[in-house]
């Protein structure tokens, strides 16, 4: 178990691009091969509503760099205090160079900035926020963190297990000492579970042949290439079920807080159904547990808890003092929470992408 | 309120969708959880709930951390289901 707290240190602002493409998911019905039973059955069961989906050649790190510019046009941050830029993705814009060292050129950042990917998914952004306050604690001044992911990347063009539940976005979040209450952190990965949700071919493992980029029909129904994501919903769920409540009361604890202390709990939107039994099993308020984002932004994962806060709480956060639990758990499997305060920050509302940029 | 009716209503509920020949007739042993899918599971998980709480008055969550857990889960059979729910409700109105 690792758990770990920082002192005076703070996320000072947090901006959020999504895909310009707003898809109504009754649109989709005749690509993914729904008839109007399935397709009643998965907006009951999942809820989902609508996706925001970047056009075609549009990467993470573009969201990431229209979110990043966001913050530096209307705060008094500037470029030449980041020490270092981290991007959480899972589809970067090359196989090499990790595409934090591009971005860092694209956004005119010092090349005295550290710049490098990490490659996680779901659980990312507390992995990411975990890592930018371990280096301001080494003494760096700001760190910028990106986070986000173009499904396009990894999912099936007609897979319906999967891709409908996806959206795409682009987070940046800056993190900066400060005096602030001390922020606590735990982080668990189980690798036992990797196949759980993977994509299967297109590395050193198995690399990318013409057959692994064939789409074919799998048993459980979705239309896929060996080099799309594959999940196991049952071991997903239970994944979740199992291990997220356990990890917000041991955050919380770890905190020194009750739950009656704790503003919101936002958490990775992974699906509304999971995320109510999450808050049922804490005895949380639902009112303090976010649940909206995939049904009307789609699935961003690593950019989900940013994505949630500027996309359903930005005027809370631009005007509060707030103590936040945040959790993320997916592929890996890996997991994490958080529990830190966020103090007036810079938060607007979620944009849509700007091809002009 | 007879919970075997409840499950065997919200089985069949479900199965209008997924129309999974086994779960037409269905029997005490038949094994549930094999035959669906997480949607499915989740659907049937719905049911119940919106079901139940039709029937109690109460909102019971009754999804738990074994609910998809293959080797423990409460849904592998009419009975299993049946001995959770039972306790659930139990639990409930301790």
């Amino acid at each position: 178990m690792s758990q770990i707290s920082f002192a005076n240190i703070a996320i000072i602002a947090m901006a959020t691009t999504v895909g310009n493409n707003i898809i109504e998911l009754e649109d989709e019905k005749e690509r993914f091969g729904f008839d109007d039973d399935s397709f009643s059955r998965l907006q009951r069961s999942i809820g989902l509503k609508t996706r925001y989906i970047a056009d075609e050649g549009v990467c993470a790190s573009d969201l990431c760099v229209q979110s990043a510019e966001n913050i530096f046009a209307n705060t008094e941050i500037i470029k030449e205090e980041i020490e270092a830029l981290l991007f959480v993705t899972q589809s970067p814009d090359y196989k090499a160079p990790s595409t934090a060292i591009i971005m860092q050129d694209r956004l005119g950042l010092p090349k005295s900035c550290a710049a490098f990917d990490i490659n996680l998914g779901c659980s990312g952004f507390i992995y990411g926020l975990f890592t930018a306050f371990s280096y301001v604690n080494s003494g760096m001044k700001k760190v910028l963190l990106c986070v986000g992911d173009v499904n396009s990347y990894f999912s099936g063009e007609r897979d319906k297990i999967f891709t409908p539940l996806m959206g795409d976005a682009g987070s940046a979040i800056i993190i900066e000492k400060k005096d602030a209450p001390r922020s606590f952190f735990s982080l668990y990965s189980d690798g036992s579970g990797y196949k759980h949700l993977i994509v299967p071919a297109g590395g050193a493992r198995t690399p990318s042949t013409p057959e692994t980029l064939i789409p074919k029909e799998r048993e459980d129904g979705g239309i896929r290439r060996d080099e799309d994501l594959f999940m196991d919903g049952k071991e997903v769920f239970n994944f979740a079920i199992k291990t997220v409540p356990p990890l917000i009361k041991e955050i919380v604890e770890f905190a020194g807080k009750e739950n009656d202390e704790i503003d919101y709990f936002v958490l990775h939107q992974a699906n509304p159904y999971i995320l109510k039994t999450i808050a049922s099993r804490l005895k949380v308020e639902k009112e303090k547990v976010p649940l909206e984002t995939g049904q009307i932004y789609g699935n961003q994962n690593a950019a989900s808890i940013p994505g949630t806060i500027n996309g359903f709480l930005s005027d809370e956060f631009s005007s509060k003092k707030l103590t936040i639990a945040i959790a993320g758990f997916g592929i890996g499997l890996s997991w994490g929470g958080a529990v830190i305060q966020m103090d007036n920050i810079y938060a607007p509302k979620t944009e849509l992408y700007k091809k002009e940029l | 309120m007879n919970l075997k009716t409840i499950i065997l209503k919200a089985v069949k509920d479900v199965n209008e969708q997924l129309q999974i020949d086994e779960l037409e007739n269905i029997h005490e042993e038949t094994p549930l959880f094999e035959l669906l899918d997480s949607l499915g599971t989740l659907d049937l998980i719905l049911e119940l709930e919106s079901s139940l709480e039709e029937h109690t008055g109460e909102y019971i969550a009754v999804a738990n951390e074994e609910s998809m857990d293959k080797n423990n889960t409460p849904f592998k059979t009419i009975v299993t289901l049946e001995n959770y729910l039972l306790q659930r409700i139990a639990d409930e109105s301790n």
